[in-house]
């Protein structure tokens, strides 16, 4: 922080102001009982803002409180009537992100795929703590995850997975499952990722038929066999990638020695021919079995071609099981980790009533009692140490974001990075490990320890007119960072800390760093651990 | 910067050491996927503490054929004629670019020299013609395949160091049996709670204040202690492991026998700190450090000289340093897959099958170099290409050598849930005592 400016901030009120910090005393059995009769309830509009977003910035509650929850939560519904141009404006030096297919191949055939990928991963977390819209940015994450793409499995993932978050995942966040589910099925990076590329009628590759049924719309006990699994990979086969420019099969331009290096652009990036289909969708009816097939009760007769997969698609995409496990994984997200069944049914029958329709889904859920007063959720990494750059309104040099994802890395968060088809774990019992990087974070912010990030506690005081005392900044971040006051545990611990060797004289620059280490403590403490 | 979150910016990072995946702590557990074992919840072994595990990653796919040289194989010649190691007996060249004679079949690359002496007491050997069978060419794949220990799937959403920590209760309740080194843990030590991820001992602690730092652990300790049982028992293993840590003075560590760590060589900081971990007797079990620079496509001689002397330094300081103690120690060494037989046209090598591991400790068996040799005879090369040429067969499947080492030198009576669906084949590797 601005020592300086904060000094003069608080310096103001510390010739007047007593600490009336309540004192320390009792045990902590003491303090734990007195908490369970005295627990101050949370804010729900802080609950509902702590879900619908990456965790509230200060003002954003108060703001929400003014417009009304059912508008703000239509108001996201919307994205494009939000202007986001600050948060895009932060993005201009990424010029990977408005590639075509065939301009991102080629940065793969040219070695620029590390480059490509480290972009759409700066992005998104870019865009994630800064913009506006919000729940897209949350939507957007978990569909990404849902339709999971390794991004590090080869030089077409590296690189295509920026179309497939741009013109698949972003683009029908809000949309028909239908659609975002055709998106995904015809998408060359998911083709490469689960190996359909590589499929055929005489060796059909079974990994995207299974996936498919498994995890992006059936759910593994939705009642489909494995000869249901087998039928859908003989239904995709002929929908992979078109060559690259070399000539050579995706296949082979994977990890294979470079053609001759292509033109560059003034960001570095290779030119691509203004005629190449590098890696665009094809369907190759040469690779197509024919034959017929059933697919649970669906007949589909012999002689089809692209169809036959469509025709899958549309019966599966409305299928009650789908339903069901889309219900149960957003319940997941937005409630917690063990939702209700009644929760998850009410979802489910929205999701079938409206044909998928992901806004109704979501309006659904968002009304839903088991929402409004869900009870504490896990953050995991990616929520985390997001939540803690926004509830510190940081600031972060885009070129230099990577010290933000240097700590995601080492929670094991990044993403796009996660090998498995099932992407990234909902669950608090799979984050739940050494605290130490967690508990770091909010220190390293608050003490400007981080290379590019910065944090002005003088302005968000200033900002949020608070009180220019102790009890009152206390106060304020509490309720800012935890939706209720302090609890009397709380309340006793922290006293504590900013009472030894006596009570913090905010006029000396060791009472500035006690207040600072316990906004620090506040946010690497349990309850910010939670959303 | 000073602490474990300040770290040094992705781009500065050799992707191959270290996929930013390998950080995956955790693949999904959702309710449904009732295929995902539940291997947490299994009952754990009883089992007498073993040996300290050191397991070292080569990441980039290392060329085991310039590493441990089968310099009886004209084939080897003819397909390298720029990379090839001499022959031992070579005198058209320099004594000091000669392989090291082994075996009267085998030699060491003479980058490998500290080595030697090594070899020749006995307590360390190569197995060659060593890798995964799963097939795969993308680094990425094959080292998320190796460290699962699972070739070919990620079904699993653990390491197969991970399943050997959860499946034997060695009465060690250190919150320290096992370290990555590096800013991440290691897939293969990924979903065991006992393991953590330390880039630096000397860095390892809160950050903030350092006058600060008891007052503000003390003030956690409250918060947590009065928290849900979960993050209870988090916040207990993070705060064991700051107390453990905070009482090494690794700075003050004096390496034992003349040995002598660079401090400029991160690999061999790792292998320092490792010493002085087994020797603080924290209850370190499996220690995993990763080595990179392997993938040589192009200027190999070069390139791979690098990689080598840095995994040499490494390897020899450390035993030199643990001496006596090596008894109670066994390293084991890994790459992803081994690279192709024939050089390509920038004096390189490009990706290829079958490699070679090492093992070092003071249990190996009195043997420098146990393989089940293919040959390189062009119809026992594996993905041939029709100009000739191929990969190096696997003979020995990698989980053999780490089956046996977890057997026989770490007491683990559970292997069939460390690598599921494997029957290792015994390959007299290691011995009981």
């Amino acid at each position: 922080m601005n020592r300086r400016d904060f000094l003069k901030v608080m310096g103001a009120s510390a010739g007047a102001t007593a600490f009336a910090l309540s004192p320390v005393g009792g045990s902590l059995i003491d303090a734990l009982a007195a908490d369970q009769a005295t627990m101050p309830s949370v804010d729900p509009i802080a609950r509902a803002v702590n879900r619908l977003t990456y965790g509230p910035t200060p003002g954003l509650v108060n703001a929400v409180k003014q417009m009304g929850l059912p508008a703000f939560i239509e108001q996201q519904l919307a994205p494009e009537t939000i202007d986001d141009s600050a948060a895009e404006a932060m993005l201009s030096g990424f010029h990977s992100l408005n590639m075509t297919i065939p301009q991102l191949a080629i940065q793969s055939e040219n070695k620029l795929a590390n480059k490509v990928e480290l972009e759409l991963i700066q992005a998104t977390t870019l865009r994630a703590i800064y913009s506006k819209r919000q729940l897209l940015q949350v939507m957007t994450d978990f569909w990404s995850e849902h339709f999971n793409i390794w991004s590090r499995k080869d030089g077409v993932t590296q690189t295509l997975t920026t179309y497939e978050d741009r013109d698949v995942i972003r683009k029908f966040a809000f949309g028909k499952f239908r659609d975002l589910l055709g998106a995904t099925a015809s998408s060359p990076a998911m083709l490469d990722y689960l190996d359909n590329d590589r499929s055929d009628k005489n060796h059909p590759n079974e990994n995207y038929g299974r996936e498919l049924l498994e995890l992006h719309t059936l759910g593994v006990n939705g009642g489909y066999t494995e000869n249901d699994v087998q039928a859908a990979a003989r239904a995709f086969t002929g929908w992979t990638l078109l060559p690259a420019h070399s000539h050579r099969g995706p296949a082979a331009a994977k990890g294979a020695p470079t053609a001759t290096p292509a033109a560059t652009d003034a960001a570095g990036f290779a030119i691509a021919a203004p005629d190449s289909t590098a890696w665009e969708f094809t369907f190759n009816p040469k690779l197509h079995d024919t034959t017929a097939k059933t697919f649970m009760t669906l007949n589909i007769p012999a002689g089809g071609g692209i169809e036959d997969g469509q025709k899958i698609l549309d019966y599966i995409a409305v299928h009650p099981s789908t339903a069901q496990h889309i219900a149960t994984k957003l319940c997941v997200r937005f409630i917690g980790d063990t939702p209700s069944a009644s929760a998850i049914q009410a979802v489910q029958q929205s999701f079938l009533s409206s044909g998928g329709d992901m806004k109704a889904v979501l309006r659904t859920l968002f009304a839903l009692p088991d929402f409004t007063n869900a009870g504490p959720k896990y953050k995991r990494p990616w929520e985390y140490v997001l939540s803690v750059m926004r509830a510190l309104n940081a600031t972060i040099d885009p070129t230099k974001v990577n010290t933000v994802l240097a700590v995601l890395q080492n929670l094991g968060h990044v993403p796009f990075n996660h090998d498995m088809a099932n992407g990234y774990s909902d669950l608090a019992t799979d984050w739940q490990g050494n605290m130490l990087t967690r508990w770091n974070l909010p220190f390293n912010a608050l003490y400007n320890y981080m290379g590019g990030v910065k944090i002005d506690l003088n302005g968000i005081v200033q900002s949020q007119n608070i009180p220019i005392e102790v009890s009152a900044v206390v106060d304020y971040f509490a309720q800012h960072f935890y939706g209720r006051p302090l609890t009397p545990t709380e309340s006793t611990t922290f006293n504590a800390y900013l009472n030894q060797g006596g009570a913090p004289d905010l006029t000396t620059k060791a009472g500035q760093q006690k207040i600072n280490d316990v906004l620090g403590l506040m946010l690497a403490g349990p309850s910010f651990q939670y959303r | 910067m000073s602490s474990e979150t300040s770290q040094e910016s992705l781009t500065r990072r050799d992707a191959l050491n270290r996929s930013m995946t390998m950080a995956a702590l955790a693949g999904a557990q959702m309710a449904w996927p009732s295929w995902m074992p539940r291997l947490a919840f299994a009952p754990k072994n009883s089992a007498q503490r073993g040996d300290t595990l050191v397991c070292v990653f080569m990441r980039g796919a290392a060329d085991g054929l310039n590493i441990i040289v089968p310099h009886t194989e004209d084939a080897y010649y003819k397909a390298r004629p720029t990379l090839a190691v001499a022959r031992p007996d070579d005198t058209t060249v320099d004594s000091t670019l000669r392989a090291l004679d082994l075996d009267g079949t085998f030699g060491l690359n003479p980058v490998l020299a500290p080595l030697l002496p090594i070899f020749k007491s006995g307590q360390m050997l190569a197995v060659h013609a060593a890798g995964s069978p799963d097939p795969t060419r993308s680094h990425f794949d094959a080292q998320a395949y190796m460290e699962r220990g699972t070739p070919g799937s990620h079904a699993l959403n653990n390491g197969w160091l991970a399943r050997h920590l959860n499946t034997i209760d060695t009465g060690n309740s250190s919150p320290l049996r096992a370290v990555g080194w590096g800013s991440a843990l290691q897939a293969s030590l990924t979903g065991s709670v006992s393991s953590v991820a330390i880039a630096s001992i000397v860095n390892y602690h809160l950050a903030g204040r350092p006058d600060a730092a008891a007052a503000m652990l003390s003030t956690l300790n409250s918060l947590y202690g009065a928290d849900d049982a979960s993050l209870k028992v988090a916040s207990e293993q993070t705060q064991g492991v700051l107390d453990i840590v905070s009482k090494i003075n690794v700075a003050a560590y004096k390496p034992a026998n003349g040995a002598v760590y660079d401090p400029k060589n991160g690999y061999a900081m790792a292998f320092m700190q490792t010493a002085a971990l087994i020797k603080a007797d924290v209850g370190l079990e499996v220690s995993a450090i990763d080595i990179g620079g392997w993938d040589t496509h192009q200027n190999e001689d070069v390139d791979m000289a690098k990689a080598m002397g840095a995994l040499v330094e490494g390897l020899a300081a450390f035993h030199t340093d643990m001496g006596d103690q090596m008894s109670k120690v066994t390293v084991v060494t890994m790459s992803e897959f081994g690279r192709r037989l024939q050089e390509n046209a920038s004096k390189g090598t490009d990706h290829g099958h079958g490699g070679v591991m090492f093992v070092m400790g003071g249990h190996v068996t009195q043997k420098p170099v146990v393989t089940q040799w293919p040959t390189l005879a062009p119809d026992k090369l594996v993905n041939s290409t029709p100009g000739g040429g191929g990969d190096l067969a696997v003979t020995i499947d990698y989980r053999d050598v780490l089956a046996e080492i977890l057997s026989l030198r770490l007491n683990n009576p559970a292997l069939d849930q460390v690598f599921p669906n494997f029957t290792p084949t015994p390959r007299g590797i290691v011995t009981k005592s």
